[in-house]
């Protein structure tokens, strides 16, 4: 555990490094854990957002429970995210999608916005993120909805 | 110059992960170990335990017609040389994958199923993931129901091993997922509405109701690869076959429970 802070950091660096390296790609900077920069100029649209986080595009659902969405089946493997627009700020959220490695390297969940240092990626998937930037600010701005009472 | 300092932090990265890593080897002791028809529905496990409702069942019938079929130059059939005492394949399957003598690599079943059809019966192969091929290693699994999974792991099967476990704690895909972030780290919690089980292949060729079909151990592996948007690799692949042999070690003791049923 010794070496987990030193990880972090080399990772945080490396990831900040590579979002500069890539063109393709809006480059984003890290603050405090935070990404305090829309990625777009485009208003998120959380009408958008919720579609995108309950389709198979964000599939958000595979893993989190969201009282909100309206379906048969949520996983177990992530944390609720009933009130998560309370307990985060749009900022914070923003990091937590686009590259969830800064707070867990381990993490099981997937960096949405990243396409460097991903091995054996299926060539239909290949240099493209899972969600675009345009996508993130739209899940992000729904999930800022989902205030606990 | 850019190239040097991503170089340099990734080595640094590599290095302070490898620190890291714990070196504990078994995820799970002999207790803990569950088959995945304890992570399975009620309704499904049903199905697999009724041998008639079973539809597993019938690629068994089918391996055992061809198991007992004479053909060839040499007019003989499998039974012909496996229903001596010493030949007898009672717990063949639980040894598999393991290294095959002769060749010296290590094959699985359903390869060694052809390599003693080609250099004993001189027949020619069944291409891998053919209904011939698995009702014949489904038939073989089965009469080994009920014995506990062995596979070595050691000698030639070491570096095997050694591959298989690489592979498993391995990131890939677009979805960047080790087999061990689903199977060792979220066994019983909830993909959408799957239970994730502990990933052992002891139901292996087991039947997939999503399918309606037989799926031999490395098809479920091509389907998780798929899963977390990784590029799978063929069937019969020497890699498959380390991850087979590092997954089988570490059920090693789970009761073969082929043809079983899945969702
Ligand atoms: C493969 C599983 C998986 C998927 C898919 C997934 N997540 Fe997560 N998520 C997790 C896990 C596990 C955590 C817990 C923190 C960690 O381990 O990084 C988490 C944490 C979070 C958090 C922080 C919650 C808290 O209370 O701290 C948010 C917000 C979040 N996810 C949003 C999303 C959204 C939005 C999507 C879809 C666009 C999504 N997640 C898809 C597994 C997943
Ligand atoms: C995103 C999560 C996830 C990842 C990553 C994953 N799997 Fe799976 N796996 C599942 C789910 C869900 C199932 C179906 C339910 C079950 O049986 O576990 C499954 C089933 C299996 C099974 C069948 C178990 C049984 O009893 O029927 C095996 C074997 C398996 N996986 C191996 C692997 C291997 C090998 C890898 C890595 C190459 C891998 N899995 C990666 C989610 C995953």
């Amino acid at each position: 555990m010794y070496y987990f802070k030193h990880l972090i950091f080399v990772l945080y660096l490396y990831s900040w490094y590579s979002a500069f390296a890539d063109e393709s790609m809006v480059s984003y900077e890290i603050i405090d854990f935070e990404i305090p920069k829309p990625l777009t100029n485009q208003l998120g649209d959380p009408i958008k957002g919720k579609i995108i986080a309950s389709s198979r595009k964000g599939n958000c659902l595979a893993c989190h429970v969201i009282p909100e969405v309206d379906e048969m089946f949520h996983g177990t493997v992530g944390p609720s995210l009933k009130g998560v627009g309370s307990r985060y700020n749009i900022n914070e959220l923003r990091l937590r999608l686009v590259n969830p490695y800064i707070l867990n390297p381990d993490s099981i969940m997937p960096a949405f916005y990243k396409v460097k240092g991903l091995e054996k990626v299926d060539k239909n998937f290949y240099g493209n993120p899972i969600l675009n930037a345009q996508e993130i600010e739209d899940v992000i701005s729904w999930l800022m909805t989902l205030k606990s009472e | 110059m850019n190239y040097f300092i991503k170089l340099i932090i990734f080595i640094l990265a590599i290095f302070l992960f490898k620190k890291m890593c714990f070196s504990e080897d078994k995820p799970y002791s002999e207790q803990e170990l569950k088959s995945g028809s304890y992570f399975a529905k009620k309704e499904t496990r049903e199905i697999e335990k009724d041998d008639f409702a079973n539809p597993g069942m019938i690629w068994v019938e089918r391996g055992e017609e061809i198991f007992n079929l004479i053909q060839g130059p040499k007019n003989i059939s499998c039974a012909s040389c496996h229903n001596s005492s010493n030949l007898s394949l009672a717990n063949a399957a639980t040894k598999y994958p393991k290294i095959d003598k002769k060749e010296k690599y290590l094959v699985n079943l359903e390869q060694k199923i052809n390599l003693c059809r080609k250099n004993k019966m001189d027949v020619k192969s069944f291409e891998l993931e053919s209904k011939p091929l698995l009702s014949l290693s489904t038939y073989v699994s089965y009469l080994s129901r009920g014995k506990a999974m062995n596979v070595s792991i050691d000698g030639e099967a070491k570096k095997y091993f050694l591959r298989g476990k690489e592979l498993y704690f391995r990131r890939i895909g677009q979805m960047n997922l080790a087999c061990n972030q689903c199977h060792d780290e979220q066994a019983g919690s909830f993909l959408r509405s799957e239970k994730i089980s502990q990933g052992h292949i002891n139901g292996f060729p087991a039947y997939l109701m999503r399918w309606d079909n037989i799926a031999s151990a490395h098809k479920r592996f091509q389907f998780c690869n798929n899963q977390a948007r990784a590029e799978p690799l063929d069937i019969g692949h020497i890699d498959y076959n380390a991850l087979q042999l590092y997954i089988a070690w570490r059920g090693n003791s789970l009761l073969i429970e082929s043809p079983s049923v899945r969702r």
